[in-house]
């Protein structure tokens, strides 16, 4: 790794998490997309930081614009049909309105991505090889037999058994599980300091799924890259993450360190995704569902978005909500936090 | 003296032609179990463990290759063509992808009358008249009769689909995954909704996942599969409390918990590598080559079906011997 580290003049990682600088910071970003209706607002004012080597968490239900919040973060989005406003900060630099040119250099460099689906995000007809020397060269500019054996080493890092003959075979050879980890190879063979996972795990067998969660957390350890794991699935994200962002509908509802919101959730809808789970309830009790499902977003209710299914809600949840910080960091978008004691996942 | 089983399989086997070979793969290997009335029987296991084939062989959509499948104490495959026709209504399926076992062609209405039209037996009106009946009762206003499965959500989609299966009266549905391309909030409240029919119809349920806390949550008795065999067998509160196979153990211990890292008490076991090929399964204990706890008469010697207290059931030569891991 050193001579890349020579070629590139890189310096070396950011000291400490929890320096006054974070890695990530998103300022009043709004999303919206042109559609043949008008413009449609997707995600109206969203706010949130990652540290240096921080792995947080985005979790919601389909639609709540966690996705769409991922793939702004790298300018994934049609540029002819999102309109992005606000800022992305990224080490104080801010990525909108950087040109395809500027970003093509950034994307996988300083920030990596890992798909759900990693049959469909592999290019069926190069071998995982090419992929990964295709991404290297891309950034590193070094020579092809270097590039190669720097994918060797990756795919051996990710826990790829014989790498040196799998470099060589094409994605559909491998397992749904060894997919995942040449993602996780390719991702992180330019060693990005953050990296978005969406959904990595949703397509795997638990027992593969424990694997992998377990390799993301040794390798964003020992190289401190942040990691951005947008995902529904609550269990896997506490298993990963040391910070949880909720969103609903486009809007953050409720940001805290995993510990408190486990325990104690302040907004009524992290309450119901954590009661929602099976695994709180006895054969035959029912399962306390929230009910109902995200409003469209060409019909959001002007207040509250959660409250048509909320069971707290009151007259006052009409009015527009504002996320607030509380002494402790944490920060939540329901004017009824205070008063409200709500269950978490443990007693 | 325990109520005869409503569906049982003993000894069933299913092979595979392997395209281009003359290879056969033995997606289920000598499986027995029944499953009595109104009872839930999960079925759990990885990708390519055959609990999707077993799940087929019980509603007559496969044909075991040996062994034999029993409803109510009838083989469906001595039956006439006509007179499995007339049977199989009463063994329906929910499969796992709401947009793959939609037609979209038909409006939804028109997908859960297809039974009915099929049958023949009722005029039109009251045809009709019981598909609204039942789309109200899996909780889809009817109007949502007329519009095409593009135009519903994933969790509309799958109501349709547990109505469709209901039109017949069934006495077993086999859920397939039903829940697993849902979202929690919507999950439970399709579990909630099987739950309640159950009791309301006197269903019985056989319930394919790898989704550990689903199948917990609506099972009676839970059996764990691996490359085509039964790993172990027991009612729901056993197997979740004091698993016996090193395998059941990893499977629970592997599934992500959301309790805060301050509160983990257990070491995971995470297990290494993954389910080998079934058209080389390992000799002796199938499961051996991934097993924590795997000694030399694994690999020589297949463990024994051997019964562990009541109704429980398990296939390992150190059942019981266990002790954190170790045996």
């Amino acid at each position: 790794m050193q001579d890349i580290d020579n070629q590139t003049g890189e310096i070396g990682r950011h000291p400490m998490q929890g320096t006054v600088v974070p890695l990530l910071e998103v300022r009043n970003l709004s999303i919206s997309f042109r559609t043949a209706n008008g413009v449609l607002n997707i995600v109206p004012d969203l706010s949130f930081s990652v540290g240096y080597g921080e792995r947080l968490a985005v979790v919601g239900e389909s639609g709540s614009g966690k996705t769409i919040t991922g793939l702004a973060l790298i300018g994934l989005l049609p540029r002819n049909q999102a309109v992005l406003n606000g800022q992305i900060l990224f080490e104080g630099r801010n990525l909108i309105g950087l040109s395809e040119q500027e970003l093509r250099a950034f994307r996988g460099r300083q920030i990596g991505m890992v798909f759900q689906e990693p049959m469909s995000a592999l290019d069926p007809v190069f071998t995982i090889g090419q992929q990964i020397v295709e991404t290297i060269r891309h950034h590193f500019g070094i020579s092809a037999r270097a590039a190669r054996e720097r994918a060797v080493e990756m795919l051996d890092k990710v826990g790829i058994p014989a790498a040196r003959k799998r470099v060589d075979e094409y994605p559909h050879q491998l397992s749904g599980g060894m997919r995942q980890r040449a993602m996780l190879a390719i991702a992180l063979a330019c060693e990005p300091r953050m990296l978005i996972a969406d959904e990595p795990t949703t397509a795997l067998d638990v027992t593969i799924q424990a694997q992998i969660l377990e390799l993301m957390v040794r390798l964003s350890e020992e190289t401190r890259t942040a990691i951005l794991f947008i995902s529904h699935d609550l269990g896997a994200v506490s298993e990963v993450c040391s910070r949880m962002l909720t969103m609903y509908a486009g809007q953050l509802v409720e940001d805290a360190v995993l510990d408190a919101v486990l325990r104690r959730p302040l907004h009524p809808y992290t309450s119901g995704l954590l009661r929602s789970l099976p695994r709180f309830s006895r054969k035959g009790d029912r399962l306390p569902s929230i009910g109902g499902r995200v409003p469209p977003p060409t019909a959001m209710p002007s207040g509250c978005r959660f409250e048509q299914r909320c069971v707290h809600a009151i007259d006052a949840c009409r009015n527009p909500q504002m996320v607030v910080t509380l002494p402790d960091g944490r920060r939540v978008c329901c004017h009824r936090h205070a008063e409200l004691h709500l269950p978490g996942s443990v007693d | 003296m325990q109520v005869p089983p409503l569906l049982e399989v003993k000894d069933v086997s299913v092979l595979f032609r392997v395209q281009g070979s003359r290879q056969r793969v033995r997606a289920v290997d000598g499986v027995s179990l029944a499953v009595r009335p109104r009872e839930t029987v999960g079925i759990i296991g990885e990708s390519g463990s055959g609990k999707s084939t077993l799940g087929r062989i019980m509603v007559c959509l496969q044909k075991p290759t040996t062994g034999q499948l029993t409803h109510e104490g009838v083989d469906p495959y001595r039956l006439s063509p006509a007179q499995l026709c007339r049977h199989r209504r009463d063994y329906q399926m929910v499969f796992q992808d709401p947009n793959a076992s939609l037609n979209p062609r038909l409006p939804v209405g028109a997908s859960i009358r297809e039974p009915l039209d099929i049958e023949g037996t009722l005029p039109r009106s009251e045809r009709d008249a019981r598909v609204l009946e039942l789309m109200e009762r899996v909780g889809l206003h009817r109007e949502l009769a007329y519009r095409y499965p593009h135009e519903l959500s994933g969790g509309q989609k799958q109501r349709v689909n547990i109505a469709r299966a209901l039109t017949c009266r069934p006495k077993v549905i086999v859920c397939d995954e039903a829940v697993a391309a849902l979202d929690v909030s919507i999950q439970a409240d399709v579990l909630n909704l099987l739950v309640e029919l159950q009791q309301e119809f006197g269903l019985t349920y056989v319930f394919v996942s790898h989704d550990l806390g689903v199948v917990a949550h609506v099972s009676d008795t839970i059996a764990v599969m691996y490359l085509g065999k039964l790993m172990e067998l027991g009612p729901s509160e056993v197997l979740m409390n004091g698993p016996l196979h090193p395998y059941t153990r990893a499977l629970l211990s592997a599934e992500p918990a959301p309790v805060p890292p301050s509160m983990r008490t257990q070491k995971r076991i995470i297990l290494q590598g993954e389910i080998p090929s079934p058209l080389n399964p390992p000799s002796g204990c199938r499961f051996r080559t991934r097993c924590p706890v795997a000694a030399n008469r694994c690999a020589t010697e297949e463990p024994a079906w051997k019964q562990h207290g009541e109704n429980h059931w398990v296939a390992c030569h150190f059942a019981g011997k266990i002790q954190g891991g170790t045996p």
